[in-house]
């Protein structure tokens, strides 16, 4: 049987918790923006957090603005916009979430996608894969059907599903899931039958390969 | 201060300039929910482009969003400048304003710390705190549950909330959400094992949560 993950089964109130006072690294907190746009039960977690957050503005230090920063601002005011232009008729668009569409200034239906293997394609948003430490995100889209190699790695892999599915072991992880590993853990991802499967990914480290086969693909295409 | 050490509560009752928490008399013009008196300026700007109401809000989120943004290490330069991004877009996002999904505080709070992280998408993560702004958080007093209550403020009603948390569930709350300190660092610092750090933290989240939901069921 395959059990479903409910989108925030896996992530602990602790994350939500550094998400919300803005302790998360760029890269972990755009991924957890673009879940909690995707899942309303993340959302509401967050929302709930954020509350107290600001809350805590009336507690903490005010530092005064400069004398002529008021003037300045108003002085400069653009043009505002008006609320209905943000919603987007394309339904392409609407896949990729707001916070990932700020980045890559546009949809994912115009990518740029840099094959790795055949089926697996990557573009990279911030960071250096092949660089030693650092946070790196990137999205990642494989074929349906495809078996990934076994890995593991080095620090966290955090991978928010955005279209298609895959399967690890019994567990089935879909559009708005959120799934975290650490290095510990070796894993080989199924990407189910059917539509292809794109995530935004990220990873602290190269990723580990086991077998031989694998690890003179990622000497060669780095991941 | 350590972590599981009981704090000492002042109570705020007898300091100057701190009213008694105020049941269910008629509201005097000055304790109008803040979130109302938000609301207000917001559809003003959207819907009268009325610069003043702008300048309004900013006159009292501008100084603490400033201060949240210092507190985190940002420079005086650097910190105005994000503040002035938000104002700018408060200004023109001001029509997508929805009280209902949130109120103004939490808006532009979310707003500046997502402007925050950008900034260091940007230009590389710092890391620079203050020791001794560090200190002076550290040193402030818990709010006691006697401390300012208006009624249909949401972060009043939560803050009033965390006031009845017990004590180190209290410091918990703090430590994390006012000094910035991840859990590693109150780990080392407490002494405390990182489980029992995340424990505490999580239970604080949890009692916090019961209580809120407590509080809306007795109101509606």
């Amino acid at each position: 049987m395959t059990l479903t993950t409910t989108h925030d089964v896996i992530l602990s109130d602790d994350v939500i918790t550094d998400y919300a006072i803005g302790a998360l690294s760029p890269a972990k907190h755009v991924m957890l923006a673009c879940q909690s746009e995707i899942s309303q039960a993340v959302s509401e977690r967050v929302a709930f957090q954020e509350d107290l957050a600001a809350s805590m503005l009336e507690d903490g230090s005010s530092q005064s603005l400069s004398p002529l920063f008021m003037g300045n601002v108003l002085a400069n005011l653009p043009p505002q916009e008006r609320s209905d232009l943000n919603t987007s008729s394309d339904p392409e668009n609407g896949l990729a979430p707001k916070s990932l569409r700020h980045m890559l200034g546009h949809g994912l239906q115009d990518m740029n996608w840099k094959s790795l293997v055949p089926g697996v394609a990557v573009h990279d948003i911030m960071g250096d894969r092949k660089t030693k430490d650092g946070d790196r995100l990137y999205l990642l889209k494989a074929k349906g059907g495809m078996k990934m190699p076994e890995h593991s790695h080095n620090g966290e892999e955090w991978t928010l599903i955005l279209t298609g599915s895959y399967t690890v072991g019994e567990q089935l992880f879909t559009r708005g899931d959120m799934h975290i590993e650490d290095e510990s853990e070796t894993h080989s991802p199924h990407i189910d039958e059917g539509e292809d499967c794109i995530c935004l990914v990220m990873t602290q480290g190269p990723l580990k390969m086991q077998g031989w086969l694998p690890k003179v693909v990622q000497r060669v295409v780095g991941i | 201060m350590a972590f599981g050490l009981e704090p000492v509560i002042v109570n705020t009752m007898t300091d100057e300039g701190v009213k008694p928490y105020n049941t269910g008399r008629k509201a005097s013009p000055k304790s109008i929910s803040a979130a109302k008196r938000d609301a207000q300026w917001l559809s003003a700007i959207a819907q009268k482009q009325d610069a003043r109401a702008l300048s309004d809000l900013f006159e009292i989120y501008g100084p603490k969003l400033k201060g949240w943004l210092m507190a985190r290490g940002v420079g005086n330069g650097t910190a105005e400048d994000i503040v002035q991004d938000v104002m700018i877009k408060v200004w023109t996002k001001a029509a997508s304003f929805d009280p209902v999904k949130a109120s103004f505080a939490t808006w532009v709070y979310r707003m500046t710390r997502n402007r925050w992280i950008d900034h260091q998408r940007k230009h590389g993560r710092m890391d620079i705190r203050d020791p001794e702004l560090m200190k002076v958080i550290a040193d402030d007093e818990v709010p006691s549950a006697e401390a300012n209550f208006m009624a249909q403020q949401n972060s009043d009603i939560l803050r009033e909330q965390i006031a009845r948390l017990t004590p180190s569930q209290q410091m918990a709350i703090r430590m994390a959400f006012m000094e910035y300190k991840t859990h590693k660092e109150i780990s080392a610092e407490t002494g405390l094992p990182l489980g029992t750090v995340k424990t505490r933290i999580r239970s604080a989240i949890q009692a916090l949560k019961a209580n809120m939901a407590k509080h809306v069921s007795q109101i509606q």
